[in-house]
């Protein structure tokens, strides 16, 4: 029976240890239990050291009893050796009741005990209990038998030998068996008995373990400091221990901390002498100090204080005070401890080992933070930053410890997200929703290709399509089918992607293409199309095997009609009408099926497919409840069949007969609503014809006398497309520049005038370029692409060499499009400075070059990675200006003054400006813009070329000028001078030529490089020699026309 | 309506009011087979690339057995004048005539032989072909040839745009219009039409090649070599094609694929100076001096008096092949050609004199006779 021991028994222990001073202290009682703390460390007393041997069994440890009998039998009692004797059999009695006690919990009972009850096996379970409880009742047994031999020794033996061991083991065995109220009487008898037994330190410590175990602290510390009274016991140490860890649960923080860190200076000491458990003694006040640390410490100053006490330690020490600090509602706290530590881990090295990868532990408490104190945001962005860290670090970690991390990150993720989702599920909250959300998409983009990926996909694609991000959740579902194609939520996910398209398609139902308004050339889908109208036929694919789903059958017929229309919209007319025909047979009752029959008529119609036009027309006029609209649209297409004969021959490639067909169409039928048409038709059929003059006599005709007809523009439109064909470009533009004017608002009015000052450029009729992109600016200018279209102004303005009017055109560009494009901006910088410089106004071309050098250096990574071709070439074009000037300068510096100083500060200037050349020159390079890299080193040669000549040819100084062997002399000191800096030259063009030859890019610098080689350098072994151009170019050097046989095609 | 009346009347400057081609022909009864069979070769560059040999025989087989087979004389005429047998091509074009008189193409290809051999009255033959048929292409694109030859690219545009009224996709038309800006400096144009033409006629070599020439002139040497590749993709056989990228290839210092483009080119034009040259640069690129020393040497045969191979022999026996005798022969012969304002000079000079200088210490140390061998080099 437990009992707790009162202040008495410690009294009479303090007596008998004489230290009355201690104990005069009051107690200070216990502290609450809320705040007591417990080491993991313990059991550092004496114990038995004998253990039950691996091969022993009920009979061999019986025999051993069996034996130890019989040696006591022939023992005499007054032996001295008789006592012991007998405690040994006692402890081989002990050894048996162990193996009893091992039995009674080994694997062959516990495992079919554990099956039988997941079975429900009751009979089964009752049986291993009673056998489990049969070895129990033996090992009491054995111990009580145990128990009562020690006891026996000592009252019938009070003067043998050993008797404190024996007093200490049948203390120890009592506590063992949960008798420890005992054991502490048993102990302070052992201590009243041998006070000078070496037992007593360990039989004190076992007694402060039975209050601390008690939360009795005060009681535990005075005993525990008695142990102080015996230095050199083994035991010292771990009593220091637990008195700080009393301290601790008393609140003396602060001597709680100052005598772990004397346990550690103890152990540190002892393991020098070494004693091998000092070692893990040490470890363990360190583990424990940052507790008293963190009541009274300073969290900016704790990484300093753990690097003195742990220096090997303390990144994970601090680790342990921030996780300390969380555990004490101390968020902030902690996560500002944790972010020092994340910059002390990052300087890499800790007592000789990278532990930088440590940064990821430290992230991952500062997330436990973010979602202890409650902040969904703050939660999801330091997960995030918690995923990059991971990215960034783990692959320079040990593998367990990336092991470990991974799965508490992805554990972490998991639980934050399943609890938001689970939240918003009863709150319906979209921010809690858009959370959850982010935390599976992070988590995919990191862990796609784990276990859990899959579900988290799905789970993520829905989520996102609760979101209402339908375009995002699309590309979701369709990542979840392409994840595992036959997987378990493919079909679910196929329809769900459907569902989510048909939000983001927009699909009008009713309006039908005409010939007059629209475009009609076949277009490719676009990737989002191709992936709707694939996504919709695998759902119905798999509507086709396994019926549809009640809860989402009503989309299907709108997913039909949506496919077809995607197909009518890019004027695949044949596909989009073969699906409409299928949907209106699938869903002859929807409501869409007089839109379907529409467009149906109208794709065969817009296709020319007669035949189908007929038969369709036909079949569905036999309806009875068809609209009158369609019904209107059908007497019309039986009017127009004469019409739609033509289309025949110009579905067979006979553009001829269809040109004269529709012709003769347009003089039969004047009067018909398709007259126009057919004269349209018969233009184009006669330019396929190659009967230019005849296509361009119809479509003039038409524009002529059905002015006012819808089809008036687009004749007009194509007449200039067949000037355009026949490069005749100065008519072609005078026909989009009619259009324009004459037809605003029509769907070909932005494509003409974009024609018309394409060609006006191209033509050099650059006034008339500027007025069309004036224009378009005018009509257009809240596209995107508006502050492209200007800048095109000042290339034009380029070309006409109108610099004034390109620096006014620049500033007012750059004042309207802060926002643009970062290529366009570039461009338009470096064009201002070319104006400039032409102009003469070298300062204002020097800033506008130095501003755009600085708005390049201001973009960020992927704007650079985004700019165009000729946005680089700009800048560096610009860059290399900069480079020039200085070129420039060195060369104004002449080496021609008599006097020796001045001439040696004459060189000095001119190499220091070229060096400043070079240092430009070598930014230009790091453009990587081979053109201007070229350039750039080309000019950098000539720099050192033109200075080795000045140093070669330079003026010979007045004072030698009489003394003939001297100037003989000098000049040749100049001429190695010279050859020096020469090298630097070659080496400069060779550079310019590798280039060249590395990016296949050659220009007017690449050339001059080639040239100057082959005068300086006579090794060069570069191609020098005259070989053919690249200008070959032969008229008529095409195939020639190889005539068919005459009728054979038209 | 705005614009319109300027707009025809500069039709009416192209003659489009004029009376179209002739009507339809009857077709003559003649076996199909051997004819279409040509056709498919001679309609496909790769194809007439490689097997214009075959489609010759299929054409001469068809015409056996139907010798009234106007296109077949022409086609005839066309394959042979390509391979060069101008006398074969003319007879066959008079045959084509023979079966039919007004074959206005056979007539303008007579008068362009005519016209290539220096009889100029030929283009009054041309004139009257165009004057008969206004957008006759054969006619037209060899006026427009004679045109760019002389330098009138107006002329060379005008007659190149009425052969695209007549057929939009005739390819030497566009090349011609296309040449005729581009020789007058005006590159973007030139561009423009290639590509408009480049759209209907995505393999025309001769389009690719001068799409080429547009890059090169904008310093885009990357889209140029694609350009020439494709050309060649189109037509192995495009001599200026394979010129332009081999010549490139040397730039680049690719010897190996150089030589190979010009050894093909040497098939087509084998007794081209320029090319042999270059073959020779090629051959030195890949230090087999001993053959680019002969390529020289023959392009001085082809070309006698052809000073770029003397500067190339100088360089090689200077610089390569330390043969200084040689060297201070190629050399001293070419700055005799050239005066001290050539770029070259000073570069030659110092070649000749480092030539004669170690000719000089060889002299001493072996006597006089020594000149190739193993001196120490430059």
């Amino acid at each position: 029976m437990k009992r707790i021991l009162g202040w008495a028994v410690v009294a009479v222990l303090a007596s008998a240890l004489a230290a009355p001073a201690v104990l005069a202290a009051a107690p200070k009682g216990k502290a609450p239990a809320a705040e007591q703390k417990k080491p993991g460390f313990g059991g550092q007393t004496k114990t038995r050291d004998r253990k039950i041997r691996g091969d022993a069994t009920e009979v061999s440890l019986k025999q051993s009893i069996k034996d130890q009998k019989q040696i006591i039998e022939l023992t005499d009692r007054k032996d001295p050796g008789y006592p012991l004797q007998v405690v040994a059999l006692a402890d081989f009695e002990w050894d048996l009741a162990e193996w009893y006690g091992l039995q009674a919990y080994s694997e062959a009972i516990e495992k079919p005990m554990y099956e039988a009850e997941q079975r429900g096996d009751k009979k089964a379970v009752e049986k291993y209990k009673k056998q489990q409880q049969s070895y129990l009742d033996k090992k009491q047994a054995y111990q009580d038998q145990t128990i009562a031999t020690y006891k026996e020794v000592i009252h019938d033996f009070p003067t043998s030998k050993r008797l404190d061991e024996v007093r200490y083991f049948l203390a120890y065995n009592l506590t063992e068996m949960g008798r420890a109220a005992e054991g502490v009487d048993e102990y302070t008898a052992l201590i009243g008995a041998h006070p000078s037994s070496p037992f007593v330190p360990d039989a004190i410590v076992n007694i402060g373990e039975y209050y601390f175990d008690n939360n009795d602290f005060a009681n535990a510390l005075r005993l525990y400091q008695q142990v102080d009274k015996f230095p050199d016991a083994n035991i010292r140490g771990y009593a220091m221990y637990k008195q700080a860890w009393c301290q601790y649960n008393l609140g003396d923080h602060q001597l709680s901390l100052s005598q772990f860190i004397a346990v550690i200076k103890l152990a540190e000491e002892r393991a020098l002498a070494g004693a091998k458990q000092a070692i893990q003694l040490k470890r363990e006040a360190q583990n424990d100090m940052v507790l008293p640390y963190s009541k009274v410490g300073r969290a900016e100053k704790a990484i300093d204080f753990l690097k003195q006490y742990a220096p090997e330690r303390y990144l994970e020490l601090a680790g342990k005070l921030a996780l300390i600090y969380t555990e004490q509602n101390e968020f902030a706290r902690s996560t500002k401890l944790l972010r020092d530590l994340i910059a002390e881990a990052r300087k890499g090295a800790i007592a000789g080992q990278d532990k930088s990868y440590m940064v990821v532990t430290f992230q991952r408490q500062i997330v436990d933070n973010a979602i202890k104190s409650g902040d969904k945001g703050n939660t999801v962005t330091e997960i995030a930053e918690l995923l990059r860290t991971w990215d960034e670090m783990h692959a320079a970690a040990p593998e367990a410890f990336q092991k470990e991390e991974q799965e508490e990150i992805k554990r972490l993720i998991l639980e934050v997200a399943a609890t938001y989702q689970k939240e918003w599920d009863g709150t319906k909250d979209p921010k809690t929703l858009e959370y959850t959300q982010r935390l599976y998409d992070e988590y995919l983009r990191v862990f796609g290709g784990d276990e859990n990926a899959y579900q988290i996909a799905m789970n993520n694609a829905l989520l996102l399509k609760a979101t209402e991000k339908f375009d995002e959740a699309a590309a979701a579902f369709e990542k979840v089918i392409r994840m595992r194609p036959e997987g378990e939520y493919t079909d679910a996910a196929a329809e769900q992607a459907v569902l989510c398209y048909l939000k983001v398609v927009q699909i009008e139902n009713k309006r039908v293409k005409t010939e007059a308004e629209d475009d009609l050339k076949p277009e490719d889908l676009s990737p989002d199309q191709q992936r709707f109208v694939s996504a919709i036929d695998r759902w119905m694919e798999i509507i086709a095997k396994k019926g549809p789903n009640p809860e989402s059958q009503d989309n299907i017929g709108p997913a039909r009609f949506a496919a077809a229309k995607v197909y009518y919209n890019a004027n695949q007319f044949e596909e989009s009408a073969r699906r409409f025909v299928e949907f209106i047979a699938k869903h002859p009752s929807h409501r869409l099926v007089n839109d379907a029959r529409r467009h149906v008529l109208s794709a065969y119609n817009l296709a020319h497919d007669v035949d189908n036009l007929v038969k369709y027309a036909n079949e569905y006029d036999a309806i009875a409840s068809l609209p009158e609209d369609l019904k209107s649209d059908i007497r019309k297409i039986r009017n127009e069949l004469n019409f739609q004969e033509c289309f025949k021959f110009q579905n067979k490639g006979e553009h001829l007969k269809a040109a004269q067909c529709f012709e003769q169409y347009a003089r039969d039928f004047p009067n018909e609503d398709r007259a126009p048409a057919a004269i349209y038709n018969a233009g184009i059929n006669y330019f396929e014809a190659r009967k230019v003059k005849k296509a361009l006599d119809a479509q003039l005709d038409l524009y002529a006398r059905y002015r006012s007809n819808e089809l008036a523009p687009k004749a007009l439109y194509a007449m200039g497309e067949m000037f355009r064909q026949t490069t005749v470009y100065d008519e072609a533009v005078k026909v989009y520049e009619t259009f324009v004017r004459n037809h605003r608002g029509h769907p070909l009015e932005e494509k003409a005038l974009r024609y018309a000052s394409i060609y006006r450029k191209t033509l050099g009729d650059y006034k008339e370029a500027i007025a069309n992109l004036n224009t378009w600016l005018a009509r257009f200018g809240n596209q995107p692409n508006a502050p492209a279209v200007h800048l095109d102004i000042i290339k034009i303005l380029e070309k006409q060499e109108k610099w004034s009017q390109i620096v006014s055109a620049a500033g007012s560009h750059l004042k309207k499009y802060p926002d643009e494009p970062a290529s366009v901006r570039l461009e338009v910088l470096a064009r201002r400075g070319f104006a400039y410089d032409e102009l003469g106004k070298h300062k204002e071309a020097h800033a506008a070059f130095e501003e755009t050098v600085a708005y390049f250096a201001g973009l960020n990574e992927a704007q650079v990675q985004d700019l165009s071709m000729d946005a680089v070439s700009a800048v560096a074009h610009a860059h290399f200006n900069l480079g020039e000037e200085k070129l420039r300068e060195a060369r104004r510096i002449k080496l021609d003054s008599p006097s020796d100083k001045e001439m040696a500060k004459a060189i000095t200037q001119k190499l220091t400006t070229l060096t400043n050349a070079k240092t430009v020159y070598e930014k230009v390079i790091a453009y990587h813009h081979p053109g201007w890299e070229i350039a750039a080193w080309t000019q950098l040669g000539a720099a050192y070329q033109d200075f080795a000549s000045s140093v070669e040819n330079a003026t010979i100084p007045a004072r030698i000028r009489h003394l003939p062997e001297v100037v003989d002399q000098w000049q040749q000191d100049m001429a190695e001078r010279a050859k020096t800096i020469r090298d630097k030259a070659i080496e400069a063009y060779q550079q310019a030529l590798d280039v060249a030859h590395r990016e296949r890019w050659f220009n007017e610098y690449s050339e001059k490089a080639e040239a100057a080689i082959a005068q300086l350098d006579l090794t060069d072994k570069s191609v020098k020699e005259f070989r053919i151009r690249p200008d070959h170019l032969t008229p008529n050097g095409g195939a020639p026309a190889f005539h068919e046989r005459a009728g054979a095609s038209q | 309506m705005t614009g319109f009346h300027t707009m025809f009347s500069t039709l009416g400057k192209l003659a489009l009011a004029t009376t179209l081609a002739a009507g339809a022909l009857v077709a003559p009864a003649v076996a199909a087979a051997p004819f279409d069979q040509a056709m498919s070769i001679v309609s496909d560059p790769k194809a007439l690339a490689t097997r214009s040999g075959e489609a010759e025989q299929l054409f001469r087989q068809c015409l056996s057995g139907a010798p009234d087979n106007v296109e077949g004389w022409f086609n005839l005429g066309l394959l042979l004048e390509r391979k060069g047998d101008l006398a074969g091509a003319r007879d066959a074009y008079q045959k084509a005539l023979g079966v039919k008189a007004d074959y206005l193409p056979a007539q303008a290809r007579i008068a362009g032989l005519d016209l290539a051999a220096g009889n100029t009255a030929a283009l009054d033959k041309l004139e009257a072909i165009i004057k008969e048929d206004a957008f006759q292409a054969e006619a037209r694109n060899i006026l427009a040839e004679y045109a760019l030859a002389q330098g009138d690219y107006a002329k060379a545009i005008l007659h190149s745009r009425n052969v695209l009224v007549g057929d939009p996709r005739n390819v030497n038309a566009s090349l011609n219009a296309a040449i005729a800006y581009y020789r007058q400096g005006l590159i973007d144009q030139a561009g423009l039409i290639a590509t408009s033409a480049l759209e209907k006629e995505p393999n025309a070599a001769a389009l690719h090649n001068i799409m080429g020439l547009v890059y090169l002139s904008k310093d885009d040497t990357r889209s140029a070599t694609e350009q020439f590749t494709a050309a060649l993709d189109g037509d192995p056989n495009n001599m200026d094609a394979l010129l332009n990228l081999a010549a490139l290839e040397l730039a680049y210092g690719n010897f190996e694929s150089a030589l190979k483009h010009f050894d093909q080119a040497l098939k087509i034009r084998p007794r081209d100076a320029g090319v042999v040259l270059s073959r020779g640069v090629a051959l030195r690129g890949l230090e087999r001096f001993d053959e680019a020393q002969a390529a020289y040497e023959q392009a001085l045969t082809l070309k006698p008096g052809f000073i770029d191979a003397e500067y190339n022999l100088c360089v090689l026996n200077h610089q390569f092949k330390s043969d200084w005798a040689q060297a201070k022969r190629w050399c001293s012969t070419y700055l005799g050609h050239i005066d001290a304002a050539n770029p070259k000079y000073k570069e030659v000079q110092k070649r000749l004199k480092a030539a004669e200088a170690t000719l000089k210490i060889l002299q001493e140390k072996t006597g006089p006779g020594a000149g190739g061998g193993t001196a120490p080099a430059p």
